[in-house]
């Protein structure tokens, strides 16, 4: 084979470096902004947050709007069912349900919120130490892991809420322990499948710092299952503090948690079904909108995640 | 499994240990007089070291199988948890049939039929199902067919009738769990290098999916499966609350409430102890269908047997 | 042996393919108007880098495309003077495995790892030879010995095996009901040089034993010189140069086909820097207007720019899609 008289094509060029960049996953300062982006354009992600952003809102801002102040009793207006001055009806003491919802709003959220941060800090800790640090730590650290989740995590959460007690900061430590193991495994196996992927050796081998190669290639590679996993652990806290609070542990009536409200409903059912509906109703629609918002997460984090 | 089992007891012993509240106070009520409460402390060794009171409730459980002694009824806390635990696990089991039952196959079909109208209907349903705290939907439910409709009972056991809305209530996040999980497990799998060689090979679709496709999930999914379970007995805790089913969970939160310790301690370790059994099923089950790791059972019997 | 006009009497006719993945709302160009024949026991290389189309060449003759983000948008395909591409799914479906096969690049990855080995090969046969389970058997088992894979092996899984004898299986798996065409995508890219020889050697055997005619592809020129007798160059999804094997290889014209010769190093010859193609290939959600290779030509002209560039006949049976190919000759 010879080369023909025209040759024109090949320039004499060092081993293009262009395309390694092409191919690469390594996620830049900026492609958070990229994930954000794309995240806005999911119709699914932009109903979910402004829903959860509005009961946010609503929540903080709930003295300012509330038509009632969520203590006054009307002895005139108990079990009032919905109508134009009571959007969502009263409950057995007369309280306008709209109002008490909004300020539950301040309990429930806050309580999936705290919680999940909780998990997240020991989870995270504890996951990068195990992932980093490998052989005996990790054996152990794994050992201890797979006896926490030996029960189911509600089961675990009661177990803590029935030692630390009712209340809200209760709830939130119960909530967030139990979280924990689950987020030390997603973080844990994340760095694990990082460590192994040939551009973390290559960085090695141009001799980057151990430190460099922790901030830049490895944590941000990591950390995006483990934000799908947070966005989950917040709709699940929110449904599990309402589960503790109907079961007696938890927050208890007469705060207005939104479990708690359920709680105290749920004798009346049978005439008064709608102190009920609301709450229960409120709930959904929250985890509903976080649900959306944490899959659409999922999805625009997804491709980079491909292996 | 046993290391961990014994690890859990632990945990929940040492969770249990440190309780504020005097037992002795708890137990012979207001009006005993410190003598009386010391006397019954020493009685039951609640003085002891923290490792002396470990060991001693360690050795009761496992060689004795003694839980302790409910002071609300003065019965024997095993007695009550296996008067109620087939009630539990009726709950359970049905559960997990119309969890799975319901649950993979919708979740198989939107898998194959993505995008279509079938996919979307089903992703909504789960993901409103998964967004709905159970008891709400059990009480809803309750509404529904025993109030309105008075079709099925609204509380207390009898016949297959009482169960069927617990199960319901208690499958709703399972199937919606089921069929997100399923089908995501099953769109990796369609799209897999061999699911392209099966379908080059000119085999039938549906025979594609189910000799090819369906065995590669099943053993992807059976560990979820358990974990999905472990949600559904947790579940099964708050529903029988609220179907007023005496079983495993009612009791314990009856305990919690009357602070009954003992029995508290009693329930958790006994359903710690269930969850881990039916985890060493699922890990015997996945080790059986997935013939990469059967063969290694069988290599390593054989190597053994050669050295012999 | 390349006609544009509607002779299609060649065992193989892909006339003006044009096939569109659609992902959001782009819409990926991946083939672009391919044309070819290919003869009853010959084998034709497709080259072109990563990305070019072979493989959507290779699927869309098999119909084993992914439906939802590929689209056949025009063309016709005639083996033996039937146009496959516009069959009903339930008769390619017959085609598939008896008629036609295809082999693909990972071999790691093409077989079901919960099968054994010989009952995948069984399956192939008794769904096409309607034959009982156990003769299906033992035509596998033999299938697999002639593929070098021992009878006491046939009843392993797959992740018992390695790379190459992996492989060996997914060839067998092809070959078992002697198809008439094979189609085979990058076989030996995954696999070590020693055994690449021993994989292309033993296709090469079965193949003439039946007399099997073949599309290789391949982005290895060294591969293709020893197993191919014509070679279509792609590009963008576009064949840009299609001859018999000496033609491209002693005298190739088309730039981008001079360009992939060139950047092969000499081993006679000491060189500090490889030669590569300037530029990247196009985006096929992006191709440039007029030819596709414009952009990295030196020898552009404005009128590459505008208008798509036909295919023209520079010698008997050695074709090139170049508006300069006039002055490219000599």
């Amino acid at each position: 084979m010879q080369s023909n008289s025209v040759n024109c094509a090949n320039e004499s060029s060092p081993i293009l470096p262009n395309r390694l960049q092409k191919k690469s996953n390594v996620k830049h300062a900026s492609s958070g902004d990229l994930v954000f982006q794309t995240l806005l354009k999911k119709k699914g992600a932009l109903v979910g947050i402004v829903i959860v952003l509005s009961l946010i809102l609503l929540a903080i801002f709930a003295p300012l709007i509330s038509p009632y102040s969520y203590t006054a009793l009307n002895a005139k207006a108990v079990f009032a069912p919905p109508s134009w001055q009571h959007l969502f009806g009263c409950d057995e003491l007369g309280r306008d349900i709209l109002t008490r919802l909004m300020y539950g709003g301040r309990y429930s959220i806050s309580i999936g919120i705290l919680s999940t941060l909780v998990s997240t800090l020991g989870g995270i800790l504890l996951g990068s130490i195990a992932g980093f640090f490998g052989g005996k730590v990790d054996l152990i650290l794994m050992r201890i892991l797979d006896i926490f989740q030996a029960l189911p995590s509600i089961l675990f959460a009661i177990l803590i809420a029935t030692v630390l007690g009712p209340g809200f900061n209760m709830t939130v430590l119960a909530l967030g322990i139990s979280g924990i193991p689950g987020i030390v495994r997603t973080m844990r196996a994340s760095i694990l499948s990082i460590r192994k992927i040939d551009f973390v050796e290559a960085a090695v081998s141009i001799n980057c710092t151990n430190s460099r190669i922790i901030w830049k290639y490895i944590v941000p590679n990591a950390i995006t299952p483990v934000l799908v996993s947070i966005s989950n652990n917040v709709s699940q806290a929110v449904i599990q503090a309402a589960g503790l609070s109907y079961i007696g542990l938890g927050i208890q009536p007469p705060s207005p948690e939104w479990g708690a409200m359920l709680s105290a409903g749920r004798n009346y059912i049978l005439n008064h079904p709608h102190l009920v509906l609301f709450p229960g109703l409120i709930i959904m629609v929250f985890v509903l909108a976080f649900n959306l918002f944490s899959d659409a997460l999922r999805d625009a984090l997804d491709p980079k995640l491909k292996k | 499994m046993i290391p961990v089992i014994l690890g859990v007891t632990i945990l929940i012993f040492t969770l249990m240990f440190f309780i504020p509240g005097d037992l002795a106070g708890i137990v012979l009520g207001p009006t005993a007089t410190e003598a009386q409460k010391q006397a019954y402390r020493l009685a039951n060794g609640l003085n002891d070291p923290y490792i002396i009171q470990l060991g001693r409730y360690l050795s009761n459980v496992f060689f004795h199988l003694n839980f302790g002694t409910s002071y609300i009824q003065g019965t024997s806390v095993l007695s009550d948890l296996l008067e109620r635990f087939p009630r539990t696990i009726t709950i359970a089991a049905g559960t997990v049939v119309v969890g799975f039952g319901i649950g993979i196959p919708i979740g198989i079909l939107a898998a194959v039929k993505q995008d279509k109208l079938f996919d979307r209907i089903a992703l909504a349903v789960s993901l409103i199902g998964i967004s709905m705290p159970a008891f709400w939907l059990a009480i809803l439910l309750v509404l529904l067919f025993s109030v309105q409709l008075n079709w099925l009972p609204s509380q207390g056991i009898g016949g297959v009738q009482y169960y069927i809305l617990p199960c319901l209530a208690n499958a709703a996040a399972g199937i919606a769990g089921n069929i997100r999980l399923t089908r995501s497990c099953m769109l990796e799998v369609i799209r897999t290098d061999y699911v392209t060689t099966a379908r080059a090979k000119g085999i039938s679709e549906t025979k594609v999916l189910i000799r090819h496709a369906l065995p590669n999930v099943m053993i992807n999914i059976v560990t979820a499966m358990g974990m999905l379970f472990g949600a559904m007995l947790g579940g099964t805790i708050i529903i029988e609350n609220v179907y007023s089913i005496p079983g495993i969970g009612a009791y314990m939160v009856k305990s919690i409430n009357s602070r009954d310790y003992t029995a508290v301690e009693g329930s958790v370790v006994f359903l710690a102890i269930v969850f881990g059994f039916v985890m060493l099923v699922v890990d015997l089950v996945y080790a059986w269908i997935d013939p990469r790791i059967k063969a290694q059972y069988s290599e390593f019997r054989r190597s053994k047997a050669n050295a012999k | 042996m390349m006609n544009h006009n509607s002779d299609t009497s060649a065992f193989l006719s892909v006339r003006d393919v044009v096939v569109e993945y659609t992902s959001g709302d782009k819409i990926l160009h991946a083939v672009n108007g391919v044309s070819f024949d290919l003869e009853k026991g010959k084998t034709l290389g497709l080259v072109g880098e990563t990305g070019a189309g072979k493989t959507s060449i290779a699927k869309t003759i098999i119909r084993i495309l992914p439906d939802p983000p590929a689209k056949v948008r025009s063309g016709e395909i005639y083996l033996n003077g039937e146009d496959i591409l516009h069959i009903s799914e339930s008769a390619m479906r017959k085609l598939r495995g008896k008629i036609i096969s295809m082999i693909f690049q990972d071999p790691m990855t093409a077989l079901n790892p919960v099968k054994r080995v010989v009952d995948q090969i069984a399956e192939v046969i008794s769904e096409h030879c309607h034959t009982s389970k156990s003769d299906a058997r033992l035509r596998a088992v033999e299938m697999l010995k002639k593929v070098g894979i021992a009878e006491d092996r046939s009843r392993e899984y797959p992740h018992q095996f390695s790379g190459g004898m992996k492989q060996r299986v997914v060839i067998a798996m092809a070959l078992a009901c002697n198809p008439d065409l094979l189609l085979a995508d990058e076989p030996t890219t995954a696999l070590d040089v020693t055994i690449q020889a021993q994989v292309l050697e033993m296709i090469k055997e079965l193949k003439t034993e039946n007399h099997t005619s073949m599309i290789l592809i391949t982005h290895d020129l060294g591969i293709v010189a020893e197993n191919c007798d014509y070679v279509a160059v792609v590009y963008a999804g576009q064949i840009v140069e299609y001859g018999s094997l000496e033609d491209v290889f002693d005298h190739p014209t088309h730039p981008y086909t001079i360009g992939l010769f060139g950047s092969m190093p000499d081993l006679s010859t000491n060189i500090e820097r490889l030669a590569a193609i300037a530029g990247l290939p196009p985006d096929p959600t992006n191709l440039p207007e007029g030819c596709s290779f414009h952009p990295r030509c030196c020898k552009a002209t404005d009128a590459c720019k505008k208008g798509a560039v036909q295919m023209e006949e520079i010698s008997k049976g050695h074709f090139c899609r170049c508006c300069n190919t006039k002055s490219l000759e000599g």
